[in-house]
């Protein structure tokens, strides 16, 4: 078992209540640190932001959009990386993840939902 | 024709009817040979006819002037012959004695006869016309020609002699005459007779039969005794030299023709010997009088040859005139009636009651009258019009024949042969016939069915694009909600330990991916993008839509996969290709209205990819099939159907460089093969159609800019997009033209900063301009290694050039810029 100190932590980021637990329990089977945030600008105001190894955004949010997110993350050069997961078509989750790396952010993959815990758990490169 | 030719009218009617002219000339050319053939025949004919009447004439004359002189000499003769008898019987015999004895004769009163008789010394001795005595007058009539003549004559005959003027009377007279013969044998005188020659000329001056113009008594001494020519009568002339003599030589009568010695006439001649009296009695008419006769009547028959070669020259000529304006009408007609049957309206004609007597050939095609409705006339025209519209087309028709005008622009229904109802537009045009009473009206039917089905389209379209927009915004919540389900009944799955629980997870998972798919697949539906073609896993492409397809085609059809052995890549636009499927489905589900089975198969053969969809429907007869593909043709009733699916698969078939292919029977199904060529290369795979959900866009200020920086090269992009950032900016690299492309899609950007020359199909310039169309507001500034002339093969390339390398403070006032 990894010392609390290195056990990684991800940052779920979606409106959607169910959603964003559903995704933090198949995390927990990883045994890594989840810490959900229902909007881009508890996110962005958290304090532990920079401690997050991988962000799980959902491009539609209420209060930001996904893009601008990424491009606040780019502009302050916050090192995370980034999982994008959606509703919407491929094409526009694909755009997405183009334009996340397009800014210089490190992209992780993008998810189509809906998607299996497998599948989350190949693009974050974890294991169960 | 050329209409450079400028022959007469007439001409060209020659030249052009060839044989048919060449046989009205030549009958034309025998008419005339028999005319002129009749006219001589005729003309023969009437000239025997003229000599035959005319030699008939005289031979009649002179055959009963003989009879009526025989006669008469006859009775003259007695009473010479008595009055010698009694003479020799008393040769004393006194003037009493003579007139008692002629009393008793009993002559004719008319005939007052001079009797005498002269001794043989040629002294008068006895004469009846003077009562006193004959011998104190002392008269000798030795010196007459006839008292010689029967003084050397043996013969004992009675004598005609030339007349003579009478010495006792003075009066001009004939002179009969016998000679005496006395006992011894010797000349013992004469006894004769003078009569007035009118007992001869009488009849003459009666009647000149027929053309006749001269008679006379001839004498054989080659004196006339009487000669009447022309009602002039003349005596003792001269006919010595007539030919006459010779003719009677060969016979005692006949005729011939010769020319009078007494006056220079030619003549047609009868004449008769009268026996014994040495006379000839002569009839003549004159040759001009007989040509005369039978040239009036050449004259008359030339006048009608004449008259008869005019008409036939006449006829001859309107028969070729008739037969070139005849097939120069045909011509027209003929030109006419294939422009008639060319043009794309149907055309049918009717005559001033309404009612239909002729239509075109598209009018039959289009209608598909049976031939028993065809047999009964053209009622199937008027029987083709949609019963609600046969009212109102009918008015339209009456109106427009009330007001002798051309009425246009009636729109109605109008059975086609399958049935379908099609929109036309009627016009009715009178056309006046040439003497006013044959008036017609042609009346012209113009397809308007695909501007109706246009507009009907156009409101449908307008609700489609209203249902795609709900539904890319629901597909979304939806996606959101199954995500939940699917995820979370994924988790509950591996805590579960009861298999049949796991069984009953699985269901559900199943049907809730199914949902998943649904979704996707109207996404696909309501999408808005450009036809773009990328290359396509086919057969992912398939299984993805197939749960939409599925769905589509509802429960009583059995719906089949078919695999490819291997994987198949195309290029084509995958929303395109969807519809295409989702058509073809569609039209399969209308034609198996009691359920079927439908397989949905992709193979490959000759380098083509061939999707085949198979159905075991109604199936199409051979005229449906050989119109399937029309655009505006379908056979669904009203509102279900746009005609437009077949049409529009054979398009996209096309279009992507491929074929459709079909394969129908009535009753037997139908089988669609969609052929494509295969991808040069499987590269870059997408599976997905491209949903546009267009992010909100945000006021950007001007000072901060949004860059898209388009180049191949990482390293000089990432400098590039870090000056950008220094400088306050939001900087987005794309790597390529068609990243680009997918961001623009999404993102509204202030600038786009693009290489020029990149790998790839898009190339900076053609990105440039696509992206102006995309976002006409956005900045574009090019940048390349090259000069502007080099790199863009272009003078007017309208976007500012960056050449490589750039400083930061050339980037800064190329942004700068507005």
């Amino acid at each position: 078992m990894t010392s609390v100190l290195e056990r990684l932590s991800f940052a779920v980021v979606d409106d959607e209540p169910f959603m964003a637990q559903l995704v933090s329990d198949m995390l927990s089977s990883a045994d890594v640190d989840v810490e959900v945030f229902p909007l881009g600008a508890d996110f962005l105001r958290s304090p532990n932001l920079l401690k997050f190894k991988t962000i799980i955004l959902d491009l539609s949010l209420p209060d930001i959009d996904g893009f601008d997110l990424m491009d606040k993350l780019a502009a302050d050069t916050i090192g995370v990386s980034v999982l994008l997961i959606s509703g919407h078509s491929n094409a526009t989750i694909n755009a997405a993840e183009i334009y996340g790396r397009g800014i210089g952010l490190k992209m992780s993959g993008a998810l189509t939902k809906p998607f299996t815990r497998d599948e989350l758990l190949a693009a974050l490169v974890l294991t169960a | 024709m050329s209409r450079f030719n400028h022959k007469p009218a007439w001409l060209k009617a020659i030249t052009d009817t060839g044989p048919i002219v060449w046989g009205i000339v030549f009958c034309a050319i025998w008419a005339l040979v028999i005319v002129g053939f009749a006219l001589h025949e005729a003309t023969l004919r009437e000239r025997d006819k003229a000599y035959e009447e005319a030699l008939d004439v005289n031979n009649k004359t002179v055959l009963s002037d003989e009879v009526r002189i025989r006669t008469l000499l006859a009775g003259l003769d007695k009473v010479i012959l008595v009055v010698r008898k009694d003479f020799a019987d008393n040769p004393k015999m006194t003037h009493q004695q003579l007139m008692d004895r002629l009393a008793v004769l009993q002559l004719d009163s008319n005939i007052d006869p001079h009797i005498f008789v002269f001794d043989a010394s040629g002294n008068m001795m006895l004469m009846s016309s003077r009562s006193d005595d004959a011998h104190s007058l002392k008269l000798n009539f030795a010196d007459r020609e006839y008292f010689q003549k029967q003084k050397t004559d043996a013969s004992d005959v009675l004598r005609v002699d030339a007349p003579v003027l009478s010495r006792v009377t003075g009066q001009r007279s004939v002179p009969l005459t016998r000679h005496i013969t006395n006992t011894d044998g010797t000349f013992g005188g004469i006894v004769g007779m003078s009569v007035n020659p009118s007992l001869f000329t009488e009849p003459f001056e009666q009647s000149s039969p027929g053309l006749q113009d001269s008679r006379s008594i001839i004498g054989f001494d080659g004196y006339t005794r009487m000669r009447l020519t022309r009602g002039k009568i003349e005596f003792t002339s001269d006919v010595r030299k007539s030919q006459v003599f010779n003719e009677i030589k060969k016979a005692k009568s006949g005729s011939y023709t010769a020319i009078a010695a007494i006056d220079g006439v030619k003549r047609l001649v009868s004449y008769r010997v009268i026996d014994p009296y040495e006379i000839i009695v002569v009839a003549a008419t004159p040759v001009s009088a007989i040509e005369g006769a039978y040239a009036n009547e050449v004259r008359r028959f030339t006048l009608v040859a004449a008259v008869c070669s005019v008409l036939i020259l006449l006829l001859s000529g309107l028969l070729i005139y008739g037969v070139g304006r005849q097939r120069r009408y045909v011509e027209t007609q003929q030109s006419f009636n294939e422009l008639i049957e060319m043009v794309p309206q149907s055309v049918f004609r009717m005559n001033a009651a309404g009612k239909i007597v002729w239509a075109n050939r598209r009018t039959v095609d289009y209608a598909g009258p049976s031939e028993e409705e065809q047999a009964k006339g053209f009622d199937w025209v008027v029987e083709a019009v949609h019963p609600e519209d046969r009212g109102r087309l009918k008015d339209f028709v009456i109106d427009a024949m009330k007001q002798q005008i051309t009425k246009e622009s009636f729109e109605y229904r109008k059975r086609r042969f399958d049935g379908a109802y099609l929109w036309y537009s009627l016009q009715v045009t009178l056309l006046r016939g040439a003497n006013g009473v044959d008036d017609y009206y042609l009346t012209t039917a113009t397809d308007i069915h695909d501007r109706k089905m246009a507009e009907e389209r156009a409101r449908v379209a307008q609700k489609l694009e209203s249902i795609g927009q709900l539904t890319g915004g629901m597909a979304h919540d939806f996606n959101n909600l199954l995500a939940i389900i699917v995820g979370n009944l994924d988790l509950v799955k591996s805590n579960v330990k009861v298999e049949a629980d796991s069984k009953r997870l699985d269901v559900a998972i199943g049907a809730a991916q199914r949902g998943v798919g649904l979704v996707k697949s109207l996404l696909a539906l309501a999408s808005k993008q450009p036809l773009l073609p990328v290359t396509v896993n086919l057969w992912v492409l398939i299984e993805r839509i197939s749960p939409l397809l599925s769905h589509a085609l509802g429960q009583r059809v059995n719906f089949a996969l078919k695999p490819p052995g291997d994987n198949v890549h195309v290029e084509v636009d995958e929303a395109g290709l969807e519809a295409v499927l989702l058509n073809l489905i569609v039209n399969a589900k209308d034609a198996m209205p009691k359920g079927g089975d439908l397989t949905l198969g992709l193979e490959v053969t000759d380098g083509m990819a061939r999707i085949v969809v198979q159905d075991t429907g109604t199936g199409m007869s051979a005229a449906v099939l050989k119109r399937a593909t029309e655009p505006f043709f379908t056979t669904k009733e009203r509102g279900r159907g746009t005609g437009l699916g077949l049409s529009m698969v054979a398009g996209f078939a096309k279009q992507s460089g491929g074929t459709m292919k079909i394969q129908s029977a009535e009753g037997l199904g139908t089988t669609i093969e969609i052929a494509l060529p295969l991808a040069q290369a499987a590269n870059p795979v997408s599976t997905q159609s491209k949903s546009v959900i267009m992010p909100n866009q945000k006021a950007v200020s001007t000072n901060k800019l949004k860059i898209l920086i388009v180049d191949d090269e990482p390293a000089l992009a990432a400098l590039v997009r870090d000056w950008a950032k220094a400088q306050g900016h939001t900087a987005v690299v794309a790597h390529s033209a068609d990243d680009a492309l997918t961001l623009l899609a999404v993102r509204a950007f202030d600038v786009l900063l693009s290489d020029i020359i990149m790998p790839g199909q898009l190339d900076g310039i053609s990105l440039a301009e696509k992206a102006g169309v995309m976002h006409p507001a956005m900045k574009i500034l090019l940048m390349s290694g090259y000069s502007r002339e080099t790199a863009t093969n272009r003078a007017d390339v309208p976007w500012p050039l960056l050449v490589k390398p750039f400083s930061k403070e050339v980037l800064e006032t190329a942004l700068g810029q507005n």
